[in-house]
């Protein structure tokens, strides 16, 4: 048998009113009174019920679910004769709850006003560590959050304004180009060019509804935030770089699935221009490696030409010396060449000086054997005078070795420009590299002070000095003549030059010493020799005496040098000691022949400065590879192929450039044409990546080879055994049209490897985001010495 | 449809096939908020601050009954459903990873609290009510201390009645002994719902010993005893079960209101110091 309590039954049952906030005391016991505690918690109960008086008798009020009116009914003063003790109300179940979500807010809120008005609050509002390489920011929120005035430091100042994170932040530590935060660093245009020309080949992505609603939703053009792709505060070993493939393709308009599945194939991968450096790989390996002569030069693998950059992810070539030198570094240095092995500096152009002087215009001495054209060397460095440039140009086509027919103004501009010729040579002479530095500085204000230095390649003094003597004896008198408005007087008798030529110095004259910085002062020979009081050079006068003066009757055919000396120091070994050597004077029948002076092309083996036996011209002769005179010329003359010297330096930059000219720089150095510019860039290096550069797709050549097989390198770059490589070189400055030795490398060859299953295929492996040329900024430091 | 509505099966397959359509939706938004660089963030963040808000609001909407806001059993289904979503966008608004800030573990910490403690709480009705039901006769909470003085109130009767008509004590000693204690126990905090209780046994165990004493006027007696017996252990099991049902509210509902706060701060320095991102 059961038994039942709750048979409903409101007489004899109690309401129950869990609402209610205080309950009973005795109700926890089971006897409950039917009164209650008052609102406040407070008992008043006396007796179990309270009479009421009716008339003048009390009647009990005790209701029946309390067991009805007692029997003996109340006491005669009107109170209940069953009393009840007063109970200790307590809270009902309910109320006590909501004191507990009171309790739970007070200390929530305690614990925030806690945080936030102490000195920790700035670890409690810290969303997590930075990573490792933000951490020194960890403590100073500034760095990246911008602060408002005023703010800091209070509690309001923390839940108010705004201290967002700000790209702006970002950008003081790390410099990412021009356009930070465009896509990729590009350039409005650059977007605007791309945009919708979707790569042939790319499938469209066949899985991804996400992806379809995100690319409605982003922007693709629009500027890129910081936070965007870098989040932080995920701890010291979080990634900033982690990049799904997803959010790649929401600004591409090419999407796929995946690299393996739907990447456009690579379109001329890795070729972006054509090789710097102009190699044949084809030619050299199928026919001049074959060649008996040169094969031990072969290189056994690429390995012999190529290494891995240090961070291995581009392929450099190895230096010249490690790799052509063996058969080319001879070339370069004039071996078995056919012509002049130098190439001419400067030379005394021929000039028809008697008609010159005959018509009244005399230009004083001029050697004999002059012949030939200014050289394009002479043409720049006198282009700075426009006098000079304008007779230049009247003389444009005009035969300088025959004047007789010429036109007066044609004449005058021929007289213009052999005292030109003459300046400049005096130029060089006395006051040598500081003059063509000078002079250079004022054609190409640009140039560095090291690159004009280096262009005079160690000009040498006493060369010059008896190159003057050998072509201008009174070189330093008819400049300063001329200079000072005294025009020559015709040429005296036979006597006279020679007078002159051994006076080149005319401490008497009022012009002075061109070499002295006191034209008026007494009298210095330039070469400063106390020795000849007389102003004699040591080589000025023998040379002069040698070319104006018959050889000694004494003087053995043989002993005799090329007149005028063919060597820029040969003056001292062919006129002085030549002489000496020869002096027994009655030669024995089997006379020993004396020792004879090398040609001074033969002489220069090494390279250097010389000068010609045949004709009042200076040479240089290259010295080897990366020859600084020949480097720094051809430098200059391409920048200065656009602007005013290009009429001059374009002429220079042809002789220098020509592949055949001496150095043959041009035979495997590329030149370029400057974007939109006539200026030329010669491609001095093999390409190599420099740190300022970050391009839109990376390789780890080191980290691949490991994984080669037999066909090392050609697994992925195949040659083209046939290919148009040298002629497309020809005549063509655009380094973006040219054929390549190689195939390009098939995205076949990369999938392989590269899918889901073996090497992952994230975009990131092979692409970088920020693209462009930047380097992570300098530091600041301070002065480097104390501050007063 | 409506039909398969006013059931509680066709309600909750209702319900269910209505949240996994917001799941699915919610993991898809926020998938395309991520993707497309937007602040995923911000929106998963408000959105699940909004969710919590509108499950608090199922207890304010109980102390309001007089407005007429729907079933509180239509609430309830509401606030189940939305917890759940709520917890899958938690997950999906922290990344499925542990937080790194000390706020923002201490939030997920009562956030954890507050989901765990209303699965728990959804387990605890799903599981008692029934239990209840089979233990006995249903008793309302605030009876039972009457109803356990009633008890006191009929066995003393019974004993008085076994010391007049058996002209025994064996029946009055074992109240006095043990039987009183018995009623005037009450389990505690920690007592289990509805398992095994010992003293119960060790009570009717002791009586059935006794029953060799008995005459047969106390054994009639001492068999509407055993009826008594019984009827405290359903007590017992009555306020230990509606106990519990009561009882996790203490722990969820304050919960919940800390949750609101720190959420609501965590919202404002969110909003201050990222913009959301």
């Amino acid at each position: 048998m059961s038994r039942f309590f709750q048979v409903p039954n409101f007489k004899r049952d109690d309401y129950q009113r869990p609402d209610q906030k205080w309950v009973c005391g005795h109700a926890c016991d089971g006897k409950g009174c039917q009164f209650g505690p008052d609102g406040k918690g407070k008992c008043h109960t006396t007796g179990e019920c309270r009479p009421v008086r009716n008339g003048d008798r009390w009647t009990c009020t005790r209701p029946d679910t309390h067991g009805g009116p007692c029997a003996s009914g109340p006491l005669p003063n009107g109170q209940c004769c069953n009393r009840i003790g007063p109970c200790q109300p307590v809270l009902s179940l309910r109320v006590r709850r909501g004191r507990w979500v009171a309790g739970a807010g007070t200390l929530t809120l305690g614990f925030l006003l806690v945080l936030f008005g102490g000195s920790r609050r700035q670890r409690w509002i810290d969303p997590g560590q930075l990573s490792s390489a933000h951490a020194l920011s960890n403590t100073r929120c500034n760095d990246c959050h911008t602060v408002p005035n005023g703010s800091e430091g209070m509690i309001v100042g923390t839940l108010a304004g705004a201290r967002s994170p700000s790209s702006a932040s970002c950008l003081k530590c790390h410099d990412l180009g021009a356009e930070p935060l465009s896509p990729h660093g590009f350039s409005e245009a650059t977007l605007d060019r791309i945009h919708g020309s979707a790569p042939p080949g790319a499938m469209p992505a066949s899985h991804s509804v996400v992806l379809a609603i995100a690319r409605i939703s982003h922007p693709s053009n629009a500027s890129q935030e910081c936070i965007l792709c870098h989040q932080e505060h995920h701890g010291r070993k979080s990634s900033l770089t982690a990049f799904t493939n997803e959010k790649c393709q929401v600004c591409h308009q090419a999407s796929f699935d995946s690299f393996s599945k739907g990447h456009p194939q690579f379109a001329n991968y890795p070729f972006e221009r054509r090789t710097r450096l102009i190699f044949d790989h084809a030619k050299h390996l199928q026919e001049h490696f074959s060649d008996k002569a040169v094969s031990a030069f072969a290189p056994r693998d690429c390995n012999a030409c190529h290494v891995a950059s240090p961070n291995g992810s581009f392929m450099l070539v190895r230096s010249f010396e490690q790799t052509c030198a063996a058969c080319h570094a001879g070339q370069i240095e004039g071996e078995g060449r056919a012509g002049d092995k130098g190439i001419a500096f400067f030379r005394v152009p021929g000039l028809d000086a008697a008609t010159l002087e005959a018509k009244g215009r005399p230009v004083g001495d001029w050697p004999a054997d002059a012949d030939g054209p200014l050289t394009p060397f002479m043409r720049l460095l006198l282009a700075r005078d426009a006098d000079v440039s304008a007779a230049l140009k009247t003389l444009s086509g005009v035969d300088l070795t025959d004047l007789r027919d010429a036109s007066p103004g044609r004449l005058a501009a021929a007289e213009t420009l052999a005292w030109a010729v003459k300046s400049l040579f005096a130029d060089l002479v006395t006051s040598g590299q500081e003059a063509m530095i000078t002079r250079l500085g004022e054609i190409d204000p640009a140039a560095a002070r090291t690159q004009l230095r280096g262009m005079t390649a160690q000009l040498p003094r006493d060369g010059l000095l008896a190159a003057q003597a050998a072509w201008f004896p009174s070189l330093f008198t008819e400049v300063a003549n001329y200079r000072a408005g005294v025009r020559p007087v015709a040429k005296a008798p036979p006597a006279a030059p020679v007078a002159n030529a051994g006076a080149p110095h005319p401490a008497a004259s009022s012009d002075g010493d061109l070499l002295d910085d006191k034209p008026a002062a007494p009298a210095t020979p330039p070469t400063a020799a106390p020795a000849k009081p007389s102003g004699d050079d040591l080589l000025g006068d023998d040379t002069a005496d040698a070319k104006k003066a018959p050889a000694p009757a004494s003087k053995p055919p043989a002993a005799s040098p090329k007149a005028g000396g063919d060597d820029l120091g040969g003056d001292d070994l062919a006129s002085a000691p030549i002489p000496a050597l020869a002096a027994p004077a009655k030669p024995k029948p089997n006379v020993v022949s004396p020792l004879k002076v090398d040609d001074a092309e033969s002489w220069t083996l090494a390279g250097g400065w010389y000068r010609s036996s045949e004709n009042p011209t200076l040479y240089y002769r290259p010295v080897g590879h990366a020859d600084p005179f020949l480097s720094l010329w051809l430098m200059a003359a391409g920048q200065l192929s656009e602007g005013p010297r290009a009429g001059v330096a374009q002429p220079l930059f042809a002789a220098l450039g020509d592949p055949k000219a001496p150095g043959l720089c041009m035979k495997c150095h590329s030149v370029d044409e400057a974007p939109g510019s006539e200026a030329r860039l010669v491609n001095w290096k093999a390409e190599s990546p420099r740190e300022v550069d970050h391009t839109i797709t990376k390789f780890d050549h080191a980290a691949h080879f490991s994984l080669l097989d037999q066909k090392g390198c050609q697994t992925c770059h195949q040659m083209k055994t046939q290919s148009a490589y040298l002629a497309a070189f020809e005549g063509n400055l655009d380094s973006r049209h040219f054929e390549s030795n190689f195939g390009k490398v098939s995205k076949a060859t990369c999938a392989a490897c590269h899918n889901d299953k073996i090497a992952g295929e994230s975009c990131l492996l092979c692409h970088t985001y920020h693209t462009g040329e930047f380097v992570a900024k300098a530091s600041t430091t301070g002065p480097m010495r104390p501050v007063d | 449809m409506d039909k398969a509505l006013t059931n509680l099966g066709g309600r909750r397959v209702f319900w269910c096939l209505v949240s996994a359509c917001a799941a699915v939706a919610l993991i898809l938004a926020a998938s395309v908020l991520c993707v497309a660089l937007l602040p995923a963030a911000l929106w998963t963040g408000t959105l699940l601050y909004a969710l919590v808000v509108a499950l608090a609001l199922f207890n304010a909407r109980k102390k309001l009954p007089f407005l007429p806001l729907t079933r509180a059993s239509t609430w309830l289904q509401f606030h189940v459903y939305v917890g759940w979503l709520a917890v899958l966008l938690f997950f999906l608004h922290a990344g499925f990873h542990w937080p790194h800030g000390r706020l923002t573990q201490v939030l997920a910490v009562v956030f954890m609290f507050v989901a765990i403690s209303g699965v728990v709480g959804l387990a605890l009705t799903r599981w008692i009510p029934g239990r209840l039901t089979r233990s006995g006769e249903a008793l309302t909470y605030e009876r039972i201390p009457e109803i356990r003085g009633d008890i006191r109130v009929k066995v003393e009767a019974l004993i008085t009645a076994a010391d007049r008509e058996s002209e025994s004590s064996t029946l009055g000693d074992f109240y006095l002994n043990h039987l009183l204690e018995y009623i005037n126990w009450r389990p505690g905090i920690l007592a289990t719902p509805f398992g095994d209780q010992p003293r119960h046994r060790e009570i009717v165990g002791t009586l059935s010993t006794l029953d060799r004493y008995f005459n047969p006027r106390e054994r009639e007696l001492a068999a509407e005893l055993r009826e008594w017996i019984d009827a405290k252990r359903n007590l017992d099991n009555q306020l230990v079960g509606q106990r519990l049902l009561k009882l996790w509210l203490f722990l969820h509902i304050p919960a919940s209101c800390s949750l609101i706060l720190l959420g609501l701060v965590h919202g404002l320095i969110a909003l201050r110091y990222t913009r959301g991102f």
